[in-house]
């Protein structure tokens, strides 16, 4: 008994300088941004969270964030899953050089990436000069919805991608084998074994993917059209240009309340483990 | 979040990236920057230096060519240049007492806004000498050490003289002018141009009538094809193509012309405002702040500084050392189709004109 306590009070000490960090960057500027949303030079008041919700705007706003973040999770999931099925049949060795590749937009500047993005989709872009060439109509791709979604997705999969391979890394191999000899063709090992089990790892994906959506606004800013303003640039508005701390922080705190929904949504699956095994 | 002082050996960056100095694209959750100002810094005090918050790029290195190295020449006094000015962070500075900047370079709306929320020290009329600057570019809480221009930009390899528009009725003339058209996300501006593409007189433009300019921005709104968050982004779009005419500032569009972009400017219908410069309230070194504003009102500094970048000079006499060149870039309010622009006019309305706008631009 006081042996198991022992122990725990030592892997305390060393969570310590973790936790006071945590502690001074995280949690004393998250606490002054919730006292800031409730106070106003006359107090304590809720009229910062009164005027959010009346506000038309941030209703608009609200809407695109949240089918920004579905309809991008949905399309990260759909590119995420057969890569990571891919990789989780090569030989490590292999594996690993494949995912140095997934792992390059991770590496590279959310800036570069929009200004490369305007290079081969733009008006003038590759892909439009070559359908020119061809005689075909040009797609407007970038500055609108699809920009947005194209550019989220690409900066996302890496997030979707490392939860689900683990999932399928973990998956016990003798079981498709065993589905074979039973004469299971393969539409249905992967149906009954493969999907059921990689589970977790799709909700983590799906999980991480949507918390960091759901705080993006560069991509929307730089590849978005009138309609594409997500709510983290209100926040850059209300504290920058109308110095209204008020309100930035009432949505700030809006915006974390969202994401611990999300997260809580998923904390009954095992997508938290998961995540935690990936990384 | 560059923060670090800069000295003399600022490089100087095109400006005409994809990120302006009033996105907040360098990343981060937007209040977080606020933490080292309640957490207290450690700057050391030196009574010989002063830390001026900038635009950064060329701009500062054009500042700190026109006027900071002559004045630490004439008094000894190291000017440190910070880069990446931002109101939010001089509130902070403001509201924990921890002042980090002595003389703020202001954009566009910041002295009213900060006027409000009381954030600038009072001009020294003993130490800055404000009667030979032209009238209505001064202010008790900022001087305008420079002006700048607002208007249209094309790219000059698509669009031939004569088949772009010149003036803001052009710009609003589609049958005209075919094309797609790049406004700013950011209602002052648009506004004033909406209305002088109605007709309204440029030099009777305030008090605004917003009405009549938002059923002049819906004449165009189908034809915007871009709304731009940021200046330098302007440029870059008419240069990939993606906009055919576009809200620009004539310095943005200097800059890219030096560095051999085909772009050009309508400099006869403009919205000119002086680019303020003020002290944060609480300064310890207010009077030595005070000498640096009164410096960069010599007329031979700002003569200078608008040769380096054509932002043309706020003193009588600065303008006529100006060489022709520069002059015919510089903004010139006697012309008959360039407004001045009343920030002050803004101050209690922007909030919500904004928000209307933007909600504009959603539905």
């Amino acid at each position: 008994m006081s042996g198991n306590e022992n122990s725990r009070l030592f892997f305390f000490a060393f969570l310590l300088p973790a936790t006071i960090f945590t502690a001074l960057v995280l949690l004393v500027p998250l606490g002054s941004v919730v006292v800031e949303s409730l106070t106003n030079p006359s107090g304590w008041t809720l009229a910062g969270y009164r005027e959010i919700f009346a506000s038309r705007l941030f209703r608009l706003v609200l809407v695109s964030t949240v089918e920004i973040t579905l309809i991008s999770t949905v399309v990260t999931f759909l590119i995420a899953y057969p890569i990571a099925y891919h990789l989780s049949k090569q030989t490590p060795r292999r594996r690993a050089l494949l995912m140095m590749l997934v792992m390059l937009p991770f590496w590279t500047s959310i800036l570069v990436k929009s200004f490369a993005f305007m290079v081969l989709l733009g008006r003038q872009g590759i892909l439009n000069t070559s359908l020119d060439y061809l005689g075909l109509p040009g797609v407007q791709l970038l500055f609108n919805r699809t920009g947005v979604i194209i550019g989220t997705v690409h900066s996302l999969i890496p997030f979707m991608l490392f939860p689900i391979l683990t999932s399928l890394l973990a998956l016990n191999p003798d079981l498709p084998k065993v589905a074979q000899l039973m004469g299971a063709g393969r539409l249905r090992i992967f149906l009954t074994i493969t999907l059921p089990l990689s589970l977790p790892g799709i909700a983590a994906g799906v999980m991480l993917a949507m918390v960091h959506t759901l705080g993006y606004y560069v991509t929307a800013a730089l590849l978005g059209g009138k309609g594409d303003m997500m709510i983290a640039s209100l926040v850059d508005l209300y504290t920058r240009e109308i110095l209204n701390w008020n309100l930035a922080s009432a949505i700030s705190v809006t915006l974390f309340v969202m994401c611990c929904l999300v997260l809580l949504l998923f904390s009954r699956s095992k997508a938290l483990a998961t995540v935690s095994q990936s990384s | 979040m560059r923060k670090i002082p800069e000295g003399f050996n600022v490089k100087s960056g095109s400006g005409r990236g994809l990120i302006g100095r009033r996105t907040l694209l360098k990343g981060g959750a937007a209040l977080a920057f606020a933490a080292p100002y309640v957490l207290g810094s450690r700057r050391a005090w030196a009574a010989d230096q002063l830390v001026v918050a900038s635009y950064g790029g060329g701009w500062a290195a054009a500042m700190t060519e026109a006027f900071h190295k002559p004045f630490t020449q004439e008094t000894g006094v190291q000017v440190i240049v910070a880069s990446g000015t931002d109101l939010a962070k001089a509130k902070a500075q403001v509201r924990t007492g921890n002042i980090e900047w002595d003389v703020v370079e202001l954009s566009a709306g910041w002295l009213a806004t900060g006027v409000l929320d009381n954030m600038w020290e009072r001009l020294d009329t003993s130490i800055i000498d404000l009667k030979t600057a032209l009238p209505g570019t001064q202010h008790e809480y900022g001087v305008g050490m420079c002006m700048s221009s607002g208007g249209i930009g094309w790219n000059t390899a698509k669009f031939p003289a004569g088949k772009h528009p010149v003036d803001w009725q052009g710009f609003w003339d589609v049958k005209k002018y075919p094309g797609r058209r790049g406004l700013m996300t950011r209602i002052a501006g648009p506004l004033e141009y909406a209305l002088m593409a109605d007709g309204v007189d440029p030099k009777k433009l305030y008090p605004l009538d917003i009405e009549r300019g938002f059923k002049s921005l819906d004449k165009i709104k189908p034809h915007v094809t871009n709304w731009i968050g940021a200046m330098p982004q302007t440029i870059t779009l008419l240069q990939a193509g993606e906009v055919d005419f576009c809200q620009t500032a004539a310095g943005r569009v200097f800059i890219a012309k030096k560095e051999g972009a085909p772009v050009a400017y309508a400099s006869d219908s403009a919205l000119v405002s002086p680019i303020y410069v003020s002290v944060l309230k609480g300064n310890k070194k207010k009077d030595l702040a005070m000498k640096h504003l009164a410096f960069q009102m010599r007329p031979d500094r700002q003569a200078h500084f608008a040769e380096l970048t054509s932002y043309a000079p706020t003193t009588e006499a600065g303008m006529k050392l100006l060489s022709p060149a520069t002059l015919a870039l510089s903004p010139d309010v006697t012309k008959p189709g360039v407004a001045v622009g009343d920030e002050f006019w803004w101050a209690d309305k922007f909030e919500e004109l904004n928000k209307r706008y933007k909600e504009w631009q959603l539905t």
